[in-house]
C-alpha cells in the first residue's frame, strides 16, 4: 500500500497542479495558488478534507489532463498516507459499518486485495472531493500570490470554525 | 773694471809694507809690465789679486804670511798680512782690502785668524762709504764674478786649461752681460720648480677655484630651484583660492538643497526599508507554504480524529489477545471442535463464541495494542494541531502586517519621490564637498611644504653666498696670481727670445772676434770654430773640407789667447757701444771693460807668436798687466813699447826666495 506512483486524471490533475508549488518550479510562468509544496502533501491531506465535508468525487474524464505523483514521493510520505488512509477508514460513515467493522477495515484488510481496492477507491473518492474543495476555496476570488497566501489562513480558519476545532476537549467532538 | 793699484804687506815673498804698485789707466798706453826672474814673485802678484778678491790661493792659508816675518815673530806678538786693491768699476772707485792676522802663540806655533775683507767706495759727492761686511763678497762678485776671474787673472803656464773648463759657458755669459738676463730667464722659467712662475703656480689655490665653481653651480641650481618653488607656491595659492571658492559654492548648494537632501536621504532609507520588508514578505510567504504543507494533514485530520476515536471507543473488543496465540491455532481448535479445556465445542455454543472472540483479538495485529497506540497518536495530534493553527495565524498576521507596512512605506516613498526634484543630486554635491575638502587640505599641506622648502632653499643660498664671499678673497688672490703667472711667462718668453737671439749673436761675434785675433796671431790654413759649450775647436782646411785637427803646445797657446782676447775684445767693444753688444735694445745688458792680468803669457809661445800676441793684446783689452820674464820680454817689447805706461821689476833681496821687492822703472 502506498508504494507506487499514483496517476490523477482530468480536472483533479489540473487542480493539483494549481495547488502544488512544484508546478512553478517546473514552469516559472505557470499560474496557480501554489500554496502546498508537493503534490504528495495534497494527496495525503485532501482525503481528510473530502471526508470532513463528506465530499466524494469520481475520477474525471472530462479533460485529458493527468498528473503523476511519483513512487519515491509516495514512499517518502508512506507513514502519513497510512495514517490518512486508516483515519478515513475509521471515520467514514458512508457505508453504515459498525465501529468494529470500521476498525477491521482500517487495520485488518491490508492483506485482502478485493477489500483493499474498495477501501482505496473510497479513499481516493474523498481525495478527489478534497482536491475540489481546496481548489474551489483557493481559487475563489483570488488572483494574486498575496490573495492565495491570504487564503491559507482563511481556509484554515474556515475549517477551524466549520468543525469547531479548539473549542472542545480531546475526544468530546461528535 | 780698471785696476788702479795694489798694495802688499807681508804677503808671501813681499816682506813688510811694499811701495804702492800703480797700474796704467791710460787708454792709449794701457800696458803695465812687471818683469821678474823665475821664483821672484810674478805669480805671487796674480795670487795677491785672487787672494784679496776671493781669498783664493794655491798655497796653504798659513803660508800667506811672509816666511821671514813669521820666523822672526816674538812670542805672543802679531803680524798682519794685507793686500789692498783700488779699482774703478762703473765709474766708482772701490778700495778693497783683505787683512789676515797671525799671532805667535807658542815657540813653534802661529795662530791664524780669519781674514777680514773690507770694501770702501766713493760716493758721487766724494764721500767715502763702507760696504757692510755681509755685502762685501757680493759686491766683489758684482764687480768681477769669481768664475770669470781665471780669464782675467791668468797664469800663462796653465793657459792650456783655459778653454776646457766646465764654466766657460757661465764665464762667457757673465762677461757678455747675458748672465743677468739668463738668471732672470731662469728665475722665470715655468719649467723650473724653483722659478718665480712655479712659485706663483704653487700659491694658486686651485682647490678653492674648483670649489668656487662648484659653489657657483650650486648657487645657480639653488636659485633655479627657488624660482621653481616660488612659481609652485603661487600656483598652490591660486589653487587653494580656487578650492576655497569651490567650497563656498558647494556649501551654498548644500544649504539650498537641505530639504532635497533630507528627502533624498529619506528616499534612500525607504528604499532600504522596502527592500527589507520585501525580503521579509518573501520569507513569510515561503514559511506560510512550508508550514501549511507540513502541518496541513494533521490539521485537517482533526474533526476525523474525533470521529475515529469514538469508533475505537465504541468497538466491543477492545482488549488484548492471548500472547503468542496465532489465528491458525484457534482455527485448529475450532476445526476439532474440542477446546484445550476439554469442552466439546459442537455442543457448547457459548464456548465456541468465546473462542471466536479471542480469535478477533489476534493478529494480523494485536488490535487492542494497535488501537491503543492509534488513540495515543490521535490525542497527541489533537494537541499539536492548535500549534499549527497558531502558526498559520501568526504567519498570516505577520504577512498582513508586513504587507501593510510595505504599502505604507511604498506610499511614503511615492510622496517623498514626488517631492524630490530629481535632477539635483545632493549626495553628489556632498561627495564633491568632501572631495573638495580633502583636496583643499592636500593643497594647504603642499603650500606649507613648499614654503618650508623655500625657506630652506633661501637659507641654502645665503650659506652658499657667504661661502662664495669667503672664497672670493682667495679667488681674487688667484686672479692676481694668474696675472702674475701670465706676466712672468710673458716676460720669460720675451727674455728667452731676446736671450737666445743675443746669445747667438754673442757666439757669432765671439767667433768672429776670436777668428780675427787668431788670424792675426797665426798664419796657416787653420781657423777656429766655437761649439755649444763655447769651446774653441781648431779646424784645418783640407781640400776645401774643414776637419778638426790636433794641436801643438804653441798652437794651443795661440788658440787660447785668441779666445781670451776675443772675449775681452768683445767685452770692450760692448763697453764702448754702451749698453748692448747687439743692436737689439729690447733687453738691456751691461758689461764693463776688464783688465787682462797675465802671468808668463808667453811661456809656451815662440818668438813669432809672442810678437803677434803682444801686438794684439793692448788693442783688445782696456788694461793690460803683464808679468813676464826678461827672456820673453825681449820678443814682446818691440810690439808693446809704445803702449807701456808703467814698468816694474821684481827683485829678490839677497837672492832670497822669501824676500822680494818691486821697483818701478817707468
Amino acid at each position: 500500500m502506498f508504494n507506487k506512483p499514483y496517476l490523477l486524471k482530468g480536472k483533479h490533475a489540473t487542480y493539483i497542479r494549481f495547488l502544488s508549488a512544484q508546478t512553478r518550479i517546473n514552469d516559472r510562468n505557470a499560474k496557480g495558488a501554489f500554496v502546498v509544496r508537493y503534490a504528495v502533501e495534497i494527496y495525503k491531506t485532501a482525503p481528510l478534507i473530502g471526508l470532513a465535508y463528506n465530499r466524494k468525487s469520481p475520477e474525471d474524464s472530462q479533460s485529458n489532463d493527468s498528473y503523476t505523483i511519483f513512487g519515491d514521493a509516495i514512499i517518502g510520505h508512506q507513514a502519513d498516507l497510512d495514517f490518512a488512509f486508516r483515519l478515513v477508514m475509521l471515520a467514514d460513515n458512508s457505508t453504515g459499518l459498525s465501529s468494529d467493522d470500521k476498525i477491521d477495515r482500517a487495520f485488518k484488510q491490508d492483506e485482502q486485495p478485493e477489500k483493499m481496492v474498495d477501501n482505496l477507491n473510497l479513499f481516493h473518492q474523498y481525495m478527489r472531493g478534497g482536491i475540489e474543495w481546496l481548489y474551489e476555496h483557493f481559487s475563489d476570488g483570488a488572483t494574486t500570490k498575496e490573495d492565495y497566501l491570504e487564503k491559507v489562513y482563511e481556509i484554515v480558519n474556515l475549517y477551524k470554525e466549520d468543525f469547531n476545532i479548539g473549542n472542545y476537549d480531546n475526544g468530546n467532538r461528535d | 773694471m780698471i785696476i788702479k793699484s795694489i798694495a802688499l804687506n807681508n804677503f808671501r815673498q813681499y816682506k813688510g809694507e811694499q811701495p804702492l804698485i800703480l797700474f796704467s789707466t791710460d787708454k792709449e798706453k794701457n800696458v803695465t809690465v812687471i818683469l821678474g826672474i823665475n821664483t821672484s814673485g810674478k805669480t805671487t802678484l796674480i795670487q795677491a789679486f785672487k787672494w784679496c778678491l776671493y781669498e783664493k790661493a794655491s798655497f796653504r792659508t798659513r803660508d800667506v804670511i811672509n816666511i821671514e816675518v813669521a820666523k822672526t815673530m816674538g812670542l805672543y806678538t802679531s803680524q798682519e798680512v794685507y793686500v789692498e786693491i783700488v779699482l774703478v768699476h762703473e765709474d766708482r772707485a772701490f778700495t778693497i782690502r783683505r787683512t789676515q792676522k797671525f799671532t805667535k802663540s807658542d815657540f813653534d806655533k802661529i795662530r791664524t785668524e780669519k781674514s777680514v775683507l773690507k770694501i770702501q767706495y766713493k760716493e758721487d759727492n766724494g764721500e767715502q762709504q763702507a760696504v757692510p761686511s755681509y755685502e762685501c763678497e757680493n759686491t766683489i762678485n758684482k764687480i768681477l764674478p769669481e768664475a770669470l776671474s781665471d780669464y782675467f787673472f791668468f797664469d800663462g803656464e796653465r793657459i792650456a786649461d783655459i778653454n776646457n773648463r766646465g764654466d766657460v759657458v757661465a764665464a762667457v755669459r757673465g762677461l757678455m752681460g747675458l748672465d743677468v738676463v739668463g738668471e732672470a730667464k731662469d728665475r722665470l722659467d715655468p719649467n723650473k720648480a724653483s722659478s718665480v712662475t712655479a712659485k706663483f703656480s704653487k700659491e694658486l689655490d686651485v682647490g678653492s677655484d674648483h670649489k668656487n665653481n662648484k659653489l657657483k653651480n650650486d648657487l645657480t641650481e639653488a636659485q633655479t630651484k627657488l624660482d621653481v618653488l616660488k612659481t609652485r607656491r603661487n600656483e598652490a595659492k591660486d589653487e587653494i583660492e580656487y578650492y576655497e571658492r569651490r567650497k563656498e559654492e558647494l556649501s551654498a548648494q548644500i544649504l539650498a538643497n537641505k530639504d532635497e537632501k533630507n528627502n533624498q536621504d529619506k528616499k534612500l532609507s525607504l528604499e532600504k526599508d522596502i527592500a527589507q520588508i520585501t525580503k521579509n514578505i518573501e520569507n513569510i510567504e515561503t514559511r506560510i507554504v512550508k508550514d501549511f504543507s507540513a502541518g496541513g494533514m494533521k490539521f485537517f485530520a482533526m474533526p476525523l480524529i474525533y470521529r475515529a476515536l469514538k469508533v475505537i471507543e465504541d468497538a466491543k473488543y477492545e482488549g488484548e489477545g492471548i500472547p503468542e496465540m496465532r489465528p491458525p491455532a484457534i482455527d485448529f481448535i475450532l476445526a476439532r471442535k474440542k477446546c484445550i479445556c476439554g469442552c466439546d465445542l459442537s455442543k457448547n455454543e457459548g464456548a465456541r463464541e468465546n473462542i471466536l472472540f479471542e480469535q478477533k483479538l489476534l493478529p494480523p495485529q494485536h488490535l487492542g495494542t494497535a488501537l491503543r497506540n492509534t488513540k495515543e497518536i490521535y490525542k497527541r495530534y489533537l494537541k499539536e494541531n492548535q500549534n499549527l493553527f497558531d502558526t498559520v495565524k501568526d504567519n498570516h498576521t505577520e504577512y498582513r502586517n508586513n504587507r501593510n507596512f510595505l504599502d505604507a512605506k511604498t506610499d511614503e516613498m511615492k510622496n517623498v519621490s514626488a517631492k524630490i526634484q530629481g535632477n539635483i543630486d545632493v549626495a553628489k554635491i556632498e561627495q564633491d564637498y568632501q572631495k573638495n575638502e580633502k583636496t583643499l587640505k592636500d593643497k594647504r599641506d603642499l603650500l606649507l611644504k613648499i614654503s618650508s622648502d623655500i625657506g630652506a632653499t633661501e637659507r641654502e643660498i645665503a650659506e652658499i653666498e657667504k661661502t662664495i664671499e669667503r672664497l672670493t678673497i682667495v679667488s681674487d688672490k688667484n686672479k692676481r696670481l694668474r696675472e702674475c703667472i701670465a706676466y712672468s711667462k710673458a716676460v720669460y718668453e720675451w727674455l728667452k727670445v731676446g736671450y737666445d737671439k743675443q746669445e747667438k749673436e754673442v757666439k757669432e761675434r765671439l767667433l768672429e772676434s776670436v777668428n780675427n785675433i787668431f788670424e792675426k796671431m797665426y798664419h796657416g790654413k787653420r781657423n777656429v770654430t766655437i761649439n755649444d759649450r763655447y769651446q774653441i775647436v781648431l779646424m784645418t782646411l783640407l781640400d776645401n773640407d774643414k776637419v778638426s785637427t790636433d794641436e801643438s803646445k804653441g798652437l794651443e797657446v795661440v788658440k787660447n789667447f785668441s779666445f781670451i782676447s776675443g772675449l775681452v775684445d768683445l767685452a770692450r767693444q760692448k763697453a764702448h757701444k754702451g749698453n748692448g753688444v747687439t743692436d737689439d735694445e729690447d733687453i738691456p745688458v751691461s758689461t764693463e771693460p776688464y783688465p787682462l792680468v797675465m802671468d808668463a803669457p808667453f811661456s809656451n809661445a815662440d818668438e813669432i807668436h809672442i810678437k803677434n800676441i803682444s801686438k794684439i793684446i793692448p788693442e783688445i783689452a782696456e788694461q793690460v798687466i803683464l808679468m813676464v820674464m826678461e827672456k820673453d820680454w825681449r820678443f814682446a817689447r818691440p810690439a808693446l813699447e809704445d803702449k807701456i805706461s808703467c814698468r816694474y821689476t821684481i827683485e829678490k833681496i839677497n837672492n832670497s826666495d822669501t824676500n822680494s821687492v818691486i821697483r818701478r822703472d817707468l
